[in-house]
């Protein structure tokens, strides 16, 4: 709200409306229905058509947008930058090692898992013609990646021991690692990591990028252009242009979508996607495992009765997730098993699904002498429905015979500060797709706060165990045999993971090819 | 403003005044007292409760449901019933608490010497200037999920036009023959407030409080509407119609019912303030 009265946004804003009056075709021109190269002409047989312009649609984050996708939050953010630049490689459970890479030809890593070597694929070139080599990989992760705020950037930290990464000639990087970890394939290769010229400090329209696309507009807040990059290292698009907007509102993208001024719109709201389901123009399109969104519950163990593992179970079973997929998500949604990263391969899928069960949790409740106990569940609309999940447990767990309430903090607030929100007793929380066991060992273990006061050093030991085997079906069962513990005993009620609802215009194609499905790339995409 | 009851009202013609204006406003006043009992006591009438889950969301109406089902698979019917007393009681609490400041403040600032009375009105017009809802957004957002903050907001949103309002008023009564008289005869201050001024305002008050309270409903429905107050599964008229109307396409009755029920009351005691305004406009006549 305050935003609206600020001067200097405000004068910000119409110097942008202005410069993009000046642009003249581009943004403006995007918001005619019958702009020439977005045709929606049928395409000859099966095979994409090419040329055209795909428009999409984001949340945005408003002015607060940025090209710095190494600091930007919003996932616009990273949506431009992976249209804009090349990455390592993304997560591909059909690759040969998990993944699929980008600019690197593959990673070898050292008997003793504590050496990690990146090989630059040959031929890379930038958007100015140069080519490619290790002194720019090292520069976006270990310079830039490294000093990001962003929890995804943190987790190379984390693991890997950037102040000591070196280049080894024009195409290696040797990166060691903190501790002997055998999954850093997967954290490299999420997807996160892009790749910009070394010596970039500052992020800005015409710097050299090898990504599909090549920038030609920005306004924060309302829209970017690009053009096709002729010279791109892999498949070259389909589409000779792709526009991403930013439509905060989920009724406002699913109206632009179904009125044609749009071909994609990401991320809607449950029941705005369930308005499109009767569409024939309009196909709901929801990202699939493991790119869904865990929607949970954090139970806080330095707090009564949340020390007690019987209480802890008891909300386990008192929660109705089935109810919760098909109330709220309109059936569009996984029933959780209270553990992260479902769909990973370091996920434990072989543990059983636990059941509802209010006349159990009732009875622990009863035996733990917490029956009739009150509690404040703290949540807020930090992404769709989790406010209506939380709702909904609270009259689940008030017929376990629990006097639950919820308090719903406006938008923003609930993560807002954060040392209060890790003493909430009972709070709302979700998790982005990440594998499972770096997750653990970056927000769980060693009783980081956002652990809600779990502190067991056994499963921490466990879980460092697991990552540093390199024989694979071993480290999945130490992997495993840590998840249970959690899944026993742990604080967290996981009931559901949602999708991101996107929809996109009849005969769209080859987004989900891009892989990394949250953050949508449309190097493969095409037209109808 | 046009309520205060200026020389130049009490000169209209009779003439002016056609049959119809002068009809005790019985049948709106019936209306309000239906729609706010309605609000009042509609919790008791609630065939399930407003929060439990029952069905499929967004469920057509039938004999089950009467209002169908909303976003979340609760009982419209029970939710509309239950929903009112929260929007009604928080418009109450606001108005009162801006009736009592703008009464105090008003008499007060008729009362003191002419500059201080000028400094003390220039203030609350440097309140007044603030938009209603961004006072209540800044109030809501401080204080999340709390409803004493929304009644806050809206006394404060609300009384600096009552002040004015009633400080107009009362200086009208101040200044005439009759309290010179009282002065002038020794009467003390205290003794012409009690005995001249309040009950000579009492009628301009009630009509401007009431005024205020269309005001306050409105500020209320939106702040729920925005999802301010007391949060969560609480029913509430304003909230329902933002938590359902994305589904509008889907099911009707789920926004429509509340929406209506927000208009039929706000339309109901708009009308009744204005009958008010008039009847007491001719009685001070």
């Amino acid at each position: 709200m305050s935003r609206q009265f600020d001067r200097r946004t405000f004068l910000r804003r119409g110097a942008a409306g202005a410069a993009a009056l000046a642009v003249g075709p581009g943004l403006l021109a995007a918001c005619s229905t019958d702009e020439p190269g977005s045709g929606r002409k049928p395409g000859p047989g099966s095979s994409p058509r090419s040329g055209g312009t795909l428009r999409a649609a984001f949340v945005g984050g408003g002015a607060s947008e940025t090209l710095d996708f190494f600091n930007g939050p919003s996932a616009l953010d990273l949506v431009r930058a992976r249209a804009w630049h090349g990455t390592l490689g993304n997560l591909d459970p059909s690759g040969p090692d998990g993944v699929r890479y980008g600019v690197l030809k593959g990673i070898d890593l050292s008997a003793d898992l504590s050496t990690y070597t990146l090989h630059v694929r040959p031929g890379v070139r930038f958007t100015d013609g140069s080519e490619l080599t290790s002194a720019d990989i090292l520069h976006s992760l270990s310079v830039l990646a490294g000093k990001s705020m962003l929890p995804v950037y943190r987790l190379a930290a984390a693991n890997f021991d950037l102040a000591r990464a070196k280049a080894d000639g024009d195409l290696k990087v040797v990166l060691p690692t903190l501790r002997p970890i055998a999954d850093g394939r997967m954290i490299l290769c999420q997807g996160n990591f892009l790749v910009v010229k070394d010596g970039t400090k500052t992020f800005r329209k015409g710097m050299p990028s090898c990504g599909p696309f090549r920038l030609t507009e920005f306004t924060a807040g309302q829209g970017s252009a690009f053009e096709r990059f002729d010279d791109h290292y892999g498949n070259v698009p389909h589409l000779d242009g792709l526009e991403l907007r930013s439509i905060a509102d989920s009724t406002a993208r699913a109206g632009a979508l179904t009125s044609g001024e749009i071909d994609f719109a990401h991320d809607l709201s449950p029941v705005t996607a369930r308005t499109l389901a009767d569409d024939a123009k309009v196909r709901l399109v929801p990202t699939k495992s493991p790119y869904l969104v865990g929607l949970s519950f954090q139970m806080n163990m330095s707090v009564e009765p949340f020390d007690d593992p019987r209480v802890r179970e008891a909300f386990k079973l008192a929660v109705d997730r089935e109810a919760m997929v098909k109330t709220v998500f309109y059936g569009d949604a996984e029933i959780g098993n209270d553990l992260p990263s479902m769909g990973f391969p370091d996920y434990a899928e072989s543990l059983p699904q636990r059941a509802h069960d209010p006349a159990r949790a009732r009875e622990l409740l009863k035996e733990a002498g917490a029956d009739g106990m009150k509690v404040r569940l703290t949540t807020g609309p930090e992404t769709p429905g989790m406010v209506e999940m939380a709702t909904l447990f609270v009259e689940d767990l008030k017929k376990a015979g629990v006097q639950a309430s919820v308090r719903e903090l406006p938008a923003g607030q609930l993560y807002a500060d954060f040392a209060t929100y890790a003493a909430l007793p009972l709070a709302g929380s979700y998790q982005m797709p990440i594998p499972a066991l770096s997750t653990y060992q970056m927000s769980t273990a060693g009783g980081s706060p956002s652990a809600f006061g779990w502190k067991e050093s056994e499963t921490d030991t466990l879980v460092a165990r697991a990552r540093a085997e390199s024989d694979r079906s071993k480290a999945k069962q130490l992997g495993t045999q840590a998840q249970r513990t959690r899944w026993e005993e742990g604080n967290q009620v996981l009931p559901v993971f949602k999708p991101n609802l996107n929809a996109q215009a009849e005969g769209v194609s080859g987004i989900r090819d891009d892989l990394f499905e949250q953050f949508p790339g449309f190097s493969q995409a095409s037209l109808a | 403003m046009t309520t205060v009851p200026t020389s130049q009202r009490r000169e209209r013609p009779a003439a002016h005044r056609t049959p119809s204006r002068r009809r005790p406003p019985l049948l709106v006043g019936a209306g309000t007292l239906l729609v706010v009992l309605f609000a009042l006591l509609g919790p008791l009438a609630a065939p399930y409760s407003p929060t439990a889950r029952l069905a499929a969301p967004f469920q057509q109406p039938d004999g089950q449901f009467l209002l169908g089902t909303d976003v979340l698979g609760r009982d419209v019917a029970s939710r509309v019933l239950s929903g009112g007393r929260t929007i009604v009681l928080t418009a109450l609490a606001g108005t009162a608490a801006a009736g009592a400041v703008g009464m105090s403040a008003g008499v007060l600032a008729a009362m003191a010497s002419r500059r201080l009375g000028d400094l003390m009105v220039r203030c609350v017009d440097a309140l007044a200037v603030l938009p209603a809802l961004l006072i209540v957004l800044v109030l809501a957002a401080g204080f999340p999920g709390s409803g004493t903050a929304v009644v806050a907001a809206v006394a404060l949103a609300t009384a600096p036009f009552s002040t004015r309002v009633l400080r107009a008023a009362a200086d009208t009564v101040l200044t005439s023959g009759y309290v010179e008289a009282a002065l002038a005869r020794g009467d003390t201050r205290w003794a012409v407030l009690r005995h001249d001024v309040l009950p000579n305002i009492a009628g301009p008050a009630l009509v401007d409080t009431a005024l205020r309270l269309v005001a306050s409903l409105h500020l209320t429905a939106t702040a729920g509407f925005l999802g301010l107050g007391q949060g969560g599964a609480a029913p509430d008229w304003g909230r329902m119609v933002s938590e359902n109307v994305p589904g509008a396409t889907l099911a009707a009755t789920p926004f429509l019912a509340p929406a209506m029920l927000l208009v039929l009351l706000s339309v109901c005691v708009g009308l009744l303030a204005g009958r008010l305004a008039d009847t007491v406009g001719r009685g001070a006549a």
